[in-house]
């Protein structure tokens, strides 16, 4: 006989990646220890009454017999079948999540009881996955169960493995437990409320909605000259034309769209994330900022570009649209942090357009960062740093005597280090949703608008 | 340290317990005591042994996985036993009728248990079927064991030599199923 086992399923395989019961070599389906006890009671009880000559005690085994030839007239061949199916709602931090745990029974033969156990990512609030569920799942039939939560951070959440083992013939045979892998459930971050004023120090597509200071026809008034071939003549502005006795035109600049690179510093993660009813972590912030500018400026009709500071460097070129909206929300979700750079230029600027606006979302914790943005500063690029480190809940190492004069002598360096910046012409503001960048763009494009000496 | 975390582990698995599994364990714990006290001798039915049941029935409801309900099954048959043989007590079909059920009902309902984590939220369905079939095997046995004793007549055999063959057969029919099984 094979070796009996307890009727209670193990969670250890939880972890385990997926893997069929038949492809271990293990049977789908193995007696328990209630099998062991009928069969062992009943022929105790059979042995001792006819060695003692006794019919009650003979008669004590009936309901055994009667009870394990009920239960075993029909026996399961089939391990149950798992299925995840997440409502495709649009997820954002904060939001609900509903999903659909399927359990299916191939075979002829009702399962008593299904146990389903499923793990779900930290940052999941389902509070139906804290336990495990028990139903009973008719032959050739499923039983469902529903999990509605709360998303509570954005990213790419696991729900899973989940892991089911059924019971079957009242408890006398249980399954091995079939495990399925970790659905994915993508999770959008909230964007905080941006507003911009309309000043772009350079615009330079071909159609959009900056004023630029090329000539075009567009609204914005850039003076009136003597009429050219080439003129509509409805621009002729008469009451010039008549005073001076010669035919002139009302020029105008043309509007045009703008490129705006993001850069998000990815190589240090510090404070508490709480997701969206707690703190915000560097990521947290760098994320969601992100978000907010990048929806902004696309939903104006400008192109956005996003490049990682971090030894990956992922890039995402730069579009326009709604498609490139979502599409810079896909690359987000992967942000991660990635230590720090070593050595070299991660950031390949030569591929950032030199007109665009360049928002650098760093804590400044990496000396690298702060040479990077000064780097880039230099080569006559507008830059604008977004300081994402957040104001309390940072991870100090140690606490002990000296910390909190070491954690004020870091603070200071980094004022330090802020204040040099804006020396080299790089405006530093801490995000603080709409508004956050006005007062710097405008002073961008005050700079821009300027003449330059010489080279750059 | 060791202790405050036992301590908070009880809690936690306090906190977390549902009250299906809870019920299913005390219909097991009671299925259990019942079965003691129907196979334990009337000269010993006092508080101490009562109390000492008590305790032997709480074990199988704690561990309804482990070997636990056997035992408990196992000592209730010696019991029984040990009473009718030993102490000469009348052998009255109510107390055989009640000692059959209350035994397979601490098999069943062990068997329940052990399905049954201390905090898995169940739907209902799934107990109120196991526990109809429960009934349902119940009454089955006990029709066919009063059907059996009214083709016999008497509880004591005395040698019949048919008897010792139909149980013969049983155990052929239970070495059958065993063989079946480990295939």
């Amino acid at each position: 006989m094979s070796s009996l086992r307890p009727a209670v399923p193990p969670t250890a395989p939880l972890g385990q990646p997926a893997a069929a019961p038949e492809a271990e070599g293990a049977p789908a389906w193995q007696p328990t220890r209630a099998l062991g006890r009928a069969v062992l009671l009943s022929g105790l009880l059979l042995i001792t009454g006819v060695l003692l000559g006794r019919t009650d005690v003979v008669l004590l085994a009936t309901p055994f017999l009667v009870g394990t030839a009920f239960s075993l007239r029909r026996r399961p061949a089939l391990p149950p079948d798992l299925a995840v199916t997440i409502e495709a709602a649009n997820r954002v931090e904060g939001g609900e999540v509903v999903a659909e745990l399927e359990v299916i029974n191939p075979d002829e033969v009702r399962y008593d009881l299904v146990l389903v156990r499923a793990r779900r990512s930290r940052w999941l609030r389902m509070d139906a996955l804290d336990r495990p569920h028990g139903l009973v799942v008719q032959a050739g039939a499923s039983g469902l169960i529903t999990l509605e939560g709360e998303a509570m951070r954005w990213g790419r959440h696991d729900l899973g493995p989940v892991a089911a083992a059924a019971a079957a013939c009242d408890g006398l045979f249980t399954s091995a437990p079939v495990v399925l892998r970790p659905a994915r459930i993508a999770v959008y971050p909230r964007t905080e409320p941006f507003q911009a004023v309309d000043a772009m120090p350079n615009a330079a597509g071909l159609v959009g909605g900056h004023r630029s200071r090329r000539p075009g026809q567009d609204g914005e008034l850039a003076g009136v000259r003597v009429f050219g071939p080439g003129d509509r003549l409805r621009r002729i502005d008469w009451r010039t034309s008549l005073r001076t006795g010669q035919l002139h035109v009302a020029a105008t600049l043309s509007d045009r769209d703008a490129e705006v690179a993001l850069l998000l510093d990815v190589t240090a993660e510090t404070g508490n994330s709480g997701g969206v009813h707690g703190g915000a972590s560097v990521l947290d912030t760098t994320v969601r900022a992100a978000a907010a500018i990048a929806e902004h400026y696309l939903h104006r009709g400008d192109r956005v570009s996003l490049l990682e500071y971090g030894p990956a460097a992922r890039r995402l070129r730069a579009a326009a649209g709604r498609r490139q909206y979502l599409t810079v929300l896909e690359w987000l979700l992967e942000v991660r942090q990635q230590g720090t750079v070593d050595g070299g230029d991660p950031v390949a600027t030569h591929l950032v357009s030199s007109n665009a606006l360049l928002v650098v979302l760093t804590p400044l914790l990496d000396p690298s960062a702060a040479e990077m943005l000064a780097r880039l500063s230099r080569s006559g690029r507008y830059v604008v740093a977004v300081d994402t480190l957040p104001t309390s809940g940072l991870s100090v190492p140690g606490s002990g005597p000296w910390m909190e004069a070491a954690l004020r002598l870091w603070r200071m360096e980094r004022e330090n280090t802020l204040g040099r910046l804006r020396e080299h012409g790089v405006p530093v503001v801490s995000w603080a949703g709409a508004g956050s960048l006005d007062l710097v763009l405008r002073d961008i494009a005050r700079f821009a608008g300027a003449p330059r000496a010489g080279a750059r | 340290m060791n202790l405050i975390r036992r301590y908070r582990n009880l809690e936690s698995r306090v906190r977390r317990t549902t009250s299906v599994p809870m019920m299913v364990r005390l219909g097991l714990f009671a299925a259990g005591l019942g079965a003691l006290l129907t196979a334990l001798p009337l000269e010993h039915v006092n508080a101490r042994s009562v109390a000492i049941l008590f305790v032997l029935a709480l074990l199988p409801a704690a561990r309804p996985g482990s070997g636990l309900p056997t035992t408990l099954s196992v000592a209730a048959i010696g019991l029984y036993l040990i009473a009718t043989a030993g102490y000469g007590e009348r052998i009255t079909i109510p107390r055989v009728l009640a000692l059959a059920c209350l035994l397979y009902a601490v098999h069943s309902l062990a068997a329940l248990a052990a399905c049954l984590p201390y905090d898995v939220a169940v739907r209902p369905e799934a107990v109120t079927g196991w526990v109809i079939r429960l009934l349902g095997v119940l009454f089955g046995s006990a029709a066919v064991l009063v059907l059996a004793l009214a083709a016999v007549g008497r509880l004591t055999l005395g040698g019949y030599a048919a008897f010792a063959f139909g149980g013969l057969v049983a155990a052929v029919g239970a070495t059958w199923l065993l063989a079946r099984i480990s295939r």
